[in-house]
């Protein structure tokens, strides 16, 4: 080993975080080095100095958590953070769309040319379709941290549960989807999103303290996953049928689960 | 209160300051009220040191929403404490001495948490040789010297260093050396007499 290398590595020995491996390297080179060996002695002299904490003058410390008391009694806050919360919210709920839209058009024009669909009707669908999934499942997953935490920060401050309203919403757009098939493709969608919601709304709302709001947010999470598919089923057609489509089906859901909530509500109230 | 607060973690604290719990932010000061001040005094010296700590945690309290649940508490709340005392020094045009600002208090009066039982004659001896050691470092370029402090800051990794200090690793550990050899080169011989008191 140089000793350009050793005196680098002896800086880190002496401010601790040396791997084993490299502290065994460094000590093999102390070992015949008389001169790195002196540097590495003044290093660590000059840490254990370093590492002696100036104490806090008690007066500063009872001046310094006054002056917090009272920004804390007026409730002080920094608009310009604030905004920057606001803005950096808002990306992270746009950012699953935006990274779909990419997504979707760079392979829409491949699909296009094998489906005959128009690229500009597969990019709306692609891209509600994955923001949406994204979206759902990032919320499901952020039980601590992760980039959905605001989001999920803000359901708690509601009295709700995250989980359970990202679940209700599957549950929903899952049950719409089964319940629809069976019937013409004219409104069977709607009929299946409506009876799905209904379903999802309900179920979610039984065990939540505030079921009007909780069969709401269901029914937007059920929506945004349902309505692409219905839109989707909706093909070859021109991207004003699929919005009007997806519009629909996504409404049906929202509204049965929000007269879910409401039931589950009523039959609570009535119970007590 | 305080009995249920010592038992939560910071990022607990932090959540609930965040969402406007006073006592939660009180409790999170004075658990790093200590470790704060030292960083405030490596980095803008012993002087400047007072304002930064309470500028420091205004911020921190005024800025509540940007926390995000769940993130490590200690590395956001250094980062704000870091762009605090660098918006002070810019303002000041350049490195803050450890000497006596104009005016300002005598930087003798500052006190060191002693080490592990020297005794009177050694504390003494230990203390003047940490005095010149923090004069040096007041003295260090800005970079070198918050690579410095921030690597003091109790349990932070490279990486959150890193994090707090917006660049790589590589620059971290690079500042640090660089910051280290010019030390060692100011104080030269000094340091092996002080090896047996420190």
């Amino acid at each position: 080993m140089r000793c350009s290398r050793a005196r680098r590595l002896a800086s880190e020995a002496a401010a601790g975080g040396l791997p084993v491996a490299e502290r065994a390297r460094l000590e093999r080179h102390l070992g015949h080095c008389a001169s790195c060996r002196a540097d590495f002695r003044q290093k660590q002299a000059l840490w254990a100095a370093l590492s002696r904490a100036p104490a806090l003058p008690p007066r500063v410390a009872a001046e310094v958590e006054a002056v917090l008391a009272g920004a804390v009694a007026s409730g002080e806050r920094s608009g310009a953070a604030e905004l920057g919360a606001l803005l950096r919210a808002l990306w992270r709920a746009a950012a699953p769309v935006v990274y779909g839209l990419m997504i979707v058009a760079g392979l829409a024009p491949l699909v296009a040319g094998r489906t005959g669909h128009s690229p500009a009707s597969l990019l709306i669908v692609g891209a509600a379709a994955g923001g949406a999934a994204s979206s759902v499942l990032r919320l499901a997953s952020s039980r601590r941290g992760g980039s959905s935490a605001g989001a999920r920060t803000l359901l708690v401050r509601m009295g709700l549960d995250p989980m359970r309203i990202a679940a209700g919403g599957l549950l929903a757009a899952v049950t719409g989807w089964v319940l629809g098939r069976p019937f013409p493709p004219a409104w069977g969608g709607v009929l299946g999103a409506l009876a799905g919601g209904l379903v999802g709304g309900f179920l979610l709302a039984v065990g939540e303290r505030r079921p009007l709001l909780a069969g709401l947010l269901a029914g937007l999470a059920g929506a945004t996953l349902l309505a692409p598919v219905l839109a989707l089923g909706a093909m070859p057609a021109p991207w004003t049928h699929l919005l009007l489509r997806a519009a629909s089906g996504g409404s049906a859901l929202l509204f049965g689960a929000v007269l879910g909530g409401r039931v589950a509500g009523l039959l609570r109230a009535g119970s007590r | 209160m305080r009995g249920r607060d010592t038992e939560r973690s910071d990022e607990e604290l932090a959540a609930a300051a965040a969402g406007g719990d006073g006592e939660a932010f009180g409790e999170l000061f004075r658990r790093h009220r200590d470790g704060t001040y030292a960083f405030c005094v490596r980095l803008v010296g012993p002087g400047s040191a007072p304002d930064a700590l309470q500028e420091g945690w205004l911020r921190i309290w005024r800025s509540r929403a940007t926390y995000e649940d769940g993130r490590p508490f200690v590395p956001w709340a250094y980062r704000i404490m870091r762009n605090v005392c660098i918006d002070m020094l810019r303002r000041r045009k350049g490195t803050i001495p450890l000497e006596a600002e104009a005016g300002g208090e005598d930087v003798s009066v500052l006190d060191f948490i002693p080490a592990s039982g020297p005794d009177p004659g050694e504390k003494v001896a230990a203390d003047e040789a940490v005095r010149k050691v923090y004069e040096a470092l007041g003295r260090l370029p800005l970079a070198q010297r918050e690579a410095v402090a921030l690597r003091l800051v109790e349990g932070a990794s490279y990486e959150e260093i890193a994090r707090v200090a917006g660049c790589s690793v590589g620059t971290v550990k690079s500042r640090l050396h660089y910051g280290l050899e010019r030390l060692r080169a100011e104080l030269g011989s000094l340091l092996e007499e002080w090896r047996e008191v420190l």
